[in-house]
């Protein structure tokens, strides 16, 4: 290598490691927002284009599993209207028995924000088009259709913010399985999600929700995280563990839901 | 125009590509599992070309630009920036040339290199921070470094417009 190259990358590597170090310094965190203020309406012009982009090359590769899925839902359809008329029956009992045990949510503010930047190749954090102008802040839930979690505001800037997904590594969630009623925590291992600290003598089942607790007071309770895989019972184990089948592909998801007001 | 003035022009064109190729980068090509790293290839393109300074300086700002808000500030610049020290060290070890199946051992060294640092850099971070560390296998064994390998050979190839049969013998750039 050349000195004047030697040089050059010397100099450039310390500036980079400068800020590596003094990551959470003010000077670092408001230039890297002033670099995020840039690039937002440039990120949010071509996510909007890939969106259609992705919308007609789907179109274009599915139209005969979009003809096949329309007969098949034109059939699931009449099946439906028949249970309706039960489900209206189900639906006023419900409602009173939710009542009763006072588990109905208060109302509950949301903020549609669209996706427009994702870290490469993998599902840890993503940018949205929503910041503090918006009534966003650090540590609110980010959840999609059917309060699926999705993970947390991390960073919220004034236009934009960052989202820690539930597969971060950093990701801890306070967790219930819905009808075995066991807690433990939903820990993001960077790829997927595992259920942790399950209590030895407890032993839930696959395929059944796991919903937050809300009991660790940062998220909201109810909320889906997904689907109980494979259980782990070893005896050199202190607890026991289950894998977590997330319920979508957040590498899929183009927009999100922000609960901005919740009760925990 | 004069020699700053060119200077300037140079730089600044190359902040406005980093720029540019963040955005594409973040917001088109990464929702897909199998995207390429348009960074990697571009710092491939200048190594073979021995634009080092170019390089070097395009590795560190198109790293600040695409990790700025995924990852902590500076850590890509430090990736990209380690990578391009290390392919210019290849280059001159080796002595890259033009051929196609040269085109394809570089792209392949390049990539696997890129994951490689990133992994042993979100390792790194992650034993600092006391955190479970990532697996290895998230890297490494899935399509997607193929999928990288072929794109990034293929790019470089097609920049070149290289045959397989062309034998150009080594670069005299």
């Amino acid at each position: 290598m050349r000195k004047s190259i030697l040089i050059i990358f010397i100099f450039l590597f310390l500036i980079g490691l400068a800020a590596v170090l003094f990551n959470q310094s003010r000077p670092v965190l408001i230039f890297g927002r002033a670099i995020n203020e840039v690039l937002r309406p440039l990120e949010s012009a071509a996510a909007k284009f890939k969106n259609i982009f992705s919308f007609w090359q789907d179109a274009f590769l599915n139209v005969k599993n979009i003809k096949e899925t329309n007969i098949r839902l034109s059939r699931e359809n009449l099946e439906l209207y028949g249970k309706i008329a039960g489900l209206a029956e189900l639906e006023r009992e419900n409602a009173l028995l939710k009542k009763q045990a006072e588990f109905s949510r208060k109302g509950v503010n949301t903020v549609l924000a669209e996706i427009i930047g994702r870290d490469f190749q993998s599902n840890r954090s993503f940018i949205v088009a929503a910041g503090s102008r918006d009534g966003i802040s650090d540590g609110m839930a980010v959840i999609t259709d059917g309060n699926v979690v999705i993970g947390r505001v991390i960073d919220a800037g004034l236009g934009a913010s960052k989202i820690q997904t539930v597969l971060d590594t950093q990701s801890r969630i306070a967790a219930i399985t819905s009808q075995t009623r066991i807690s433990g925590l939903a820990r993001g291992l960077g790829t997927n999600i595992l259920f942790d600290l399950i209590a030895k003598n407890k032993q839930p089942e696959s395929d059944e929700l796991l919903i937050s607790s809300g009991t660790d007071g940062i998220w909201p309770r109810g909320l889906i995280i997904g689907k109980v895989g494979e259980i782990f019972i070893s005896d050199a184990q202190v607890f026991n563990t289950a894998d977590v089948l997330p319920l979508l592909n957040i590498q899929e998801l183009t927009e999100v839901f922000i609960i901005t007001n919740e009760s925990r | 125009m004069n020699k700053p003035g060119k200077n300037f022009s140079i730089i600044a064109g190359w902040a406005l590509g980093a720029l540019f190729l963040s955005v594409f980068q973040n917001s088109i090509l990464n929702p897909y599992f199998l995207a390429p790293n348009l960074a990697v290839i571009i710092i491939l393109f200048l190594v073979i070309l021995k634009n080092d300074a170019g390089a070097l300086v395009f590795s560190f700002a198109a790293g600040f630009l695409m990790s700025v808000g995924y990852a902590p500030t500076g850590l890509s610049s430090l990736i990209l920036l380690s990578l391009s020290a290390i392919l210019i060290m290849l280059r001159e070890k080796a002595l890259f040339s033009k051929k196609a199946e040269n085109i394809a051992v570089i792209a392949a060294a390049a990539v696997i290199f890129y994951r490689l640092l990133s992994w042993l850099a979100a390792y790194g971070f992650a034993l600092i921070r006391g955190q479970d560390p990532e697996s290895f296998g998230f890297y490494f064994f899935n399509w997607g470094l193929f999928a990288e390998i072929i794109i990034a050979a293929a790019a470089i190839a097609l920049i070149f417009k290289i045959k397989k049969t062309e034998k150009l013998g080594p670069l005299n750039v």
